[in-house]
């Protein structure tokens, strides 16, 4: 979900200090994965306060993506399989009579959600969202609620909220294709659908003069089409060489649950800002994964700030994750190539610098490092580079 | 002789290497007092007047102290891995690849 969401569950965030009526925060950035996908993404949020007990807050983002991205396929020379096409681009046959594993696509994605927080007294709040994503081959619906609760102290806030997604899958030119059908086949079907409803309770609480945790327990159903329309998935022979291709096929719902614990500290030395959070998901996909997140803040004079950022994330596989299919061997009733289903470990180091820039305005600059190493996946590594620029102004 | 100085060495290195762990382990039991004493000071629970709060109300004291960064990341990781959420509710779908 590519949440435009705000921070249900944020102790501190009621007692922050209102400066300013209107904040309006812009960033532009460039992801590059290592001869895979380019994004140039455009982002500007505008806040501010309405009325003494409203607030809202509009985003927008643009994004542009390119490159290739892994069909799922296997390149073994002399493969005779058809290939019908990719997201976006011609597909075909490489020059060794293989499979093309990495398919071109060029497509724009403009996204944009409204939060609405109404205050109803002191200690009740609700947060009402909504959002739009389009793509050329995707369309995203959601809504939100929660609502937030401040204890008499106002030392904890519980949180509870929901939100509904229905999301509408084809392929450029419209239609999906039949899991599990051979790619040269042609079978389609009609576009695909998918609601998902998500769950939050959440509480947190201001430990002490340095510190702030929360905790959250969150779950989620979805019930429609899971398949990538575009990926696929080869069976090879008895030589290795592959016999058929397959469009993939996913089960059609999915249930998750997480655990997300957080701790923001000062240290003593008052320049150290320590931000540590850990989350914990399942689901009947049999997918298992552990997040560390940890981002260690510096203060020097005058606003400047540098910040260095760890990510540990891990993960186990999709029940049906399958690198390919063996001829001979009946079909599973599901199965996918996609890396994004296998076991893998990904690291991110970054680094982040902001200074305050011109009457109330806040630069900030970023660059990461991203690695994953896969178990099984054709292609058993990905790294990525991202930079950031970010300025923020307040009126 | 040759028995007297092995015995006589091999008590040294007794003597040394107990110092030695002696040592590590009040190196170890130092570090493990200051980690303590860090994770005490992080989950000590204290009462908070309004007027004690002004750490807590800066920037980087926010749980989300950057959110146009939070919603790049969020985004990012739910488009190159196979779980998502937990942070925050809300927002809607994309076919990123």
């Amino acid at each position: 979900m590519c949440a435009l969401a705000a921070n249900p569950a944020a102790a501190a965030e009621g007692d922050r200090a209102v400066e300013n009526d209107w904040v309006i925060d812009s960033s532009i950035l460039q992801y590059s994965e290592d001869d895979r996908v380019e994004v140039t993404k455009g982002l500007i949020s505008v806040a501010g306060n309405v009325s003494n007990t409203d607030k809202v807050k509009f985003d927008i983002v643009y994004d542009s993506l390119t490159g290739a991205t892994p069909t799922g396929a296997i390149n073994t020379p002399g493969s005779a399989v058809t290939f019908t096409s990719a997201s976006g681009a011609a597909g075909g046959t490489a020059s060794n009579g293989g499979a093309i594993e990495l398919a071109e696509f060029d497509d724009t994605r403009l996204g944009v959600s409204l939060d609405w927080e109404h205050t109803i007294n002191r200690r009740l709040r609700h947060n009402y969202g909504g959002s739009l994503s389009v793509e050329n081959d995707w369309r995203s619906f959601g809504a939100n609620w929660s609502l937030s609760l401040d204890s008499k102290s106002k030392r904890n806030t519980y949180t509870a909220g929901l939100a509904y997604t229905n999301d509408e899958i084809f392929r450029i030119g419209g239609g999906t294709p039949v899991p599990f059908s051979e790619t040269g086949r042609g079978l389609f079907a009609g576009d695909g659908s998918r609601n998902t409803f998500d769950f939050l309770a959440g509480v947190s609480r201001v430990l002490n003069r340095r510190t702030v945790g929360q905790f959250n327990v969150s779950a989620g159903f979805s019930d429609g089409y899971h398949t990538d329309p575009y990926k696929v998935i080869s069976q090879l022979g008895f030589n290795g060489i592959e016999a058929e291709r397959f469009f993939e096929s996913r089960p059609e719902e999915r249930t998750r649950y997480t655990l997300f614990g957080k701790v923001v500290h000062r240290l003593a030395n008052n320049r150290d800002t320590a931000n540590i959070s850990y989350r914990f998901y399942d689901d009947d996909w049999e997918i298992t994964s552990h997040t560390v997140d940890l981002r260690y803040r510096r203060d020097f004079n005058k606003g400047k700030f540098i910040e260095p950022h760890l990510r540990i994330y891990n993960q186990t596989a999709a029940f049906f994750y399958a690198n390919s299919l063996d001829l001979g061997a009946n079909l599973p009733e599901f199965a996918s190539a996609d890396s994004r289903l296998d076991e893998f470990t990904g690291v991110t180091i970054g680094l982040k610098y902001g200074m305050p820039l011109g009457n109330k305005g806040k630069f900030r600059v970023r660059a990461e490092y991203i690695d994953q190493s896969f178990e099984q996946a054709q292609f058993d590594e990905l790294t990525a580079t991202l930079f950031q620029l970010s300025y923020e102004k307040a009126f | 002789m040759r028995i007297i100085t092995i015995f006589m060495l091999s008590a040294l290195l007794v003597l040394t290497g107990c110092s030695a762990l002696k040592k590590t382990a009040s190196a170890t039991k130092d570090v493990a007092k200051g980690v303590g004493k860090t994770v005490g000071d992080i989950f000590k629970s204290e009462p908070i007047k309004p007027w004690q709060r002004n750490i807590l109300s800066e920037d980087s004291m926010q749980l989300v102290p950057d959110a146009m960064d939070a919603y790049v990341d969020e985004h990012i990781y739910f488009s190159k891995e196979g779980s998502r959420g937990g942070s925050s509710i809300g927002g809607g779908g994309c076919g990123c690849n």
